[in-house]
């Protein structure tokens, strides 16, 4: 918000005038307002251990980040270039695999990751729609805004990104007003034009479902909310079943086709006559029905390849061979410990790195360098030298920080953004985010499992 | 609607209905305590627990629910925790309400916001709060509090439900749910009566509080309390919203309203549907009895038809 000379940039004026009239009893009434609804909502993620079960609600910070228009524009030209490279690699690796014929990205890279499913190779997707919908993570320092992820296997966020919305323009409208903010509310119809783009034999008025792991899952609230905004029935695993490679759900005037799935459950759980065979999730025989195009499924199987953190790196090269155009949006430097130089770069400057697992997620398994003890160090180097292909490593960034109220004052604390990027017939990308902040002071972690917190994304009218 | 959805629902009205029942005989039951005879008040913790069919804590290996002994070793603060915060007891205020809010939270795409709301509301209000907190302060106050959030859910109910297929389930489900707690408090007090080989007013005039009907009782009849009497209003008089008839014709109006099920039970079901209603047995044991029965049947009707139905014979036919 401020420049270094201590004012605020022309955008965040009024911001900052609303925030200089705000008394801490002002602050603190509107922070516990806001966690009341929260709470009374529902509007929580679940942590499950040591056999209880905790809902949480994400605690929500009132003071919106603010991006102009202009700079969001750059931010959607390079996520749109970016989902239509990866759905174009996606569609290559289980096809031609040309990439990895020209060498553009190693065979071990792709046919080694975990999350490669032979199953899919061959399938045809409609709309070459591996992914119809992206959460990216990105990050923002001194030189300009990066991608940190891409989350194309069951993105979560977007029910707290129109969550936030309402209930931060609800404490400051006056605000909201003057600042021309660009809606978020047409998400839901935006995802139902999507998913609607991928109904098998182009049938208008599909049935669509949306398929959740049920009430245990810790985003079982987004997956409810969704439903509700897409107009789509929630089901689980259990609703469904696959006969003559069709997938009907159970009904009470008995049982109706499904032609469209937005599935929010992982592909190990996805089909147990497929992939793991113990798993209650899924539904026998839905990959059998996917494949022989009388289902769709939003992802397709098999996307997880291309967000894992190694085949991350090669993101850059994807969009110049296949768009043959320079990155919109810049990577962060990654180094891949499975080649030998990068390995020992990293052993050589842990302290100075972020160190994560390739298939890891939620902020889980990795190292902060700077902020790690000499013990932690020394523990991680023992495993990258063991396994050094489940690692990579990147430098630490800088992270912006956002104003925060903190125990009724205002102080500045790390952020990211994951925006939605929709594939359909088109690439839809709405002006807003979820907006993470990490909540203790000084910490780098955002997400919501480890304390981290949400705050409203205002992309300003022109 | 999904067939999970509308069992949710089902079963959100039944555990509600329960809840409230209980809560509303706890209620009764702590006011005895001030100032109510040594009788009056192991009669009232007898009728509870013949209500739920439940032994009380402490209870000895051979405790007779109607023996004219002690109730128990255990004092009223035992019992009525039990009833009211006992995790551990499926029947207790806080396993009803808990197991409602769940299968709120599992259908919560088919109730209104506002429903959701306020029933979270109450739970997490009473999610985490201790006896000895209640008891300490006022039990009184916490029973009708309890009280107030369900009626406040079920009136949220009436007003923002879309009146679709998930309302009737849930209809169903409340109506069900009194009419068989009812069966089974009647029927309790007539046995005690039985065994004890005695009945006193203050009994029945406990029942019109519990019933809310001590109103209509005057209108209809007199100051004076007669079991006979109270016991046909609150069997046979269907303009009492609490009593069993009500329930039968609530339970046979909106069974109306659903669309056909499996068809082999759908028309079992509407056929027992036709028998619940308008029974002209005028012995009240006899009839609660009969009533117990068919409702227990129509139970495991409404289960067959609409959420447990074999699908050999929904799955569409296929050429070649």
């Amino acid at each position: 918000m401020l420049q270094q000379n201590g004012k605020p940039y022309p955008h965040c004026r009024l911001l900052y005038q609303t925030l200089q009239q705000l008394s801490a009893e002002d602050v603190t009434d509107m922070q516990q307002r806001v966690a009341r609804a929260f709470r009374s909502a529902g509007i929580t993620f679940t942590l499950y251990g040591d056999g209880e079960t905790d809902e949480r609600i994400i605690p929500i910070d009132c003071i919106p980040r603010l991006l102009t228009a202009s700079v969001w524009q750059q931010l959607e030209a390079g996520l749109a270039q970016r989902l239509q490279a990866l759905n174009l690699f996606l569609q290559d690796i289980y096809h031609e695999a040309r990439i990895v014929a020209d060498g553009v990205i190693p065979a071990e890279m792709v046919r080694g990751c975990p999350k490669y499913r032979i199953e899919m190779r061959g399938v045809e997707v409609p709309n070459n729609s591996w992914v119809a919908l992206c959460g990216t993570d990105i990050v923002r320092t001194n030189d300009g805004f990066f991608v940190l992820e891409d989350n194309l296997r069951v993105p979560s966020g977007a029910s707290y990104m129109i969550a936030n919305r309402r209930v931060v323009k609800s404490n400051l409208r006056y605000l909201y007003r003057k600042c021309k903010v660009q809606e978020v509310e047409q998400y839901g119809a935006q995802l139902r034009r999507t998913l609607c783009e991928l109904a098998p034999h182009g049938k208008s008025d599909p049935c669509i479902v949306l398929l959740t792991p049920g009430v245990h899952n810790a985003a079982f609230y987004e997956h409810i909310f969704l439903a509700q905004e897409i107009g789509a029935e929630l089901v689980e695993g259990r609703d469904l079943l696959v006969s003559n490679a069709c997938v009907y759900m159970r009904t009470i005037s008995g049982l109706r086709q499904v032609d469209v799935i937005y599935r929010r459950i992982d592909d190990d759980f996805l089909d147990p006559l497929v992939f793991r065979p113990d798993t209650l999730l899924g539904v026998p025989g839905l990959l059998h029905a996917f494949k022989r195009g009388n289902v769709a499924l939003a992802n397709a199987p098999g996307t997880g390849v291309a967000d894992d953190k190694s085949v991350y790196a090669y993101v850059p090269d994807m969009i110049r061979y296949y768009l043959s155009a320079e990155p919109l949006l810049a990577n962060v430097k990654t180094y891949l410990c499975r080649r030998p130089d990068d390995l020992a770069y990293t052993l050589d400057n842990i302290a100075q790195l972020v160190v994560k697992r390739v298939d890891g997620a939620g902020g889980y398994g990795m190292l902060v360098g700077p902020q790690a003890s000499d013990a932690e160090r020394a523990a991680f180097i023992t495993k990258l030298r063991a396994n050094p292909a489940d690692y990579i490593a990147q430098p630490t960034l800088q992270l912006s920080r956002s104003p925060c109220f903190v125990d009724g004052c205002v102080e500045p604390r790390h952020v990211d953004l994951r925006p939605f990027v929709l594939h359909g017939q088109q690439t839809r990308v709405i002006a807003g985010a979820f907006c993470r902040v990490a909540l203790r002071a000084g910490s780098l972690v955002v997400n919501s499992s480890q304390g981290g917190g949400g705050k409203d994304l205002w992309v300003l009218g022109d | 609607m999904l067939s999970r959805n509308a069992y949710s629902l089902y079963w959100l009205g039944r555990y509600l209905e329960r809840a409230e029942h209980l809560s509303r005989l706890l209620h009764l039951q702590v006011e005895t305590l001030v100032d109510r005879s040594r009788r009056e008040i192991h009669y009232g913790w007898r009728r509870i627990y013949g209500n739920l069919q439940r032994r009380p804590p402490l209870a000895s290996a051979d405790f007779e629910l109607y023996d004219s002994d002690d109730l128990t070793l255990a004092d009223a603060y035992t019992l009525a925790d039990d009833l009211t915060c006992e995790a551990s007891n499926p029947d207790s205020l806080h396993s009803c309400i808990a197991s409602g809010r769940e299968n709120a939270r599992q259908s919560r795409n088919c109730i209104s916001h506002e429903m959701w709301v306020c029933l979270n509301r109450a739970w997490l209000q009473l999610k985490d709060i201790r006896f000895e907190t209640i008891w300490s302060a006022s039990p009184e106050h916490f029973y009708e509090q309890t009280t107030q959030h369900l009626c406040t859910f079920i009136g949220t109910a009436r007003v923002t439900m879309y009146r679709a297929q998930g309302w009737g389930f849930m209809q169903v489900g409340r109506a069900l749910e009194r009419a068989q707690q009812t069966i089974s408090l009647l029927l309790t007090q007539l046995a005690i009566n039985h065994k004890q080989n005695n009945a006193f007013d203050a009994d029945w005039l406990s029942l019109l509080h519990l019933y809310q009907a001590l109103d209509a009782y005057r209108w209809n009849y007199s100051v004076q309390v007669d079991s006979a009497q109270v016991l046909q209003l609150l069997v046979n008089d269907p303009r009492l919203p609490r009593s069993l008839e009500h329930a039968l014709q609530v339970i046979v109006a909106e069974i109306a309203t659903l669309p056909v099920g499996t068809v082999s039970s759908d028309h079992e079901l509407r056929q027992l549907c036709a028998e619940l209603s308008g029974d002209t047995q005028r012995e009240h044991r006899t009839k609660l009895e009969r009533a117990r029965e068919k409702l227990n049947t129509l139970d495991q009707l409404i289960v067959n038809s609409w959420f447990d139905y074999g699908i050999e014979d929904h799955l569409p036919r296929h050429d070649g």
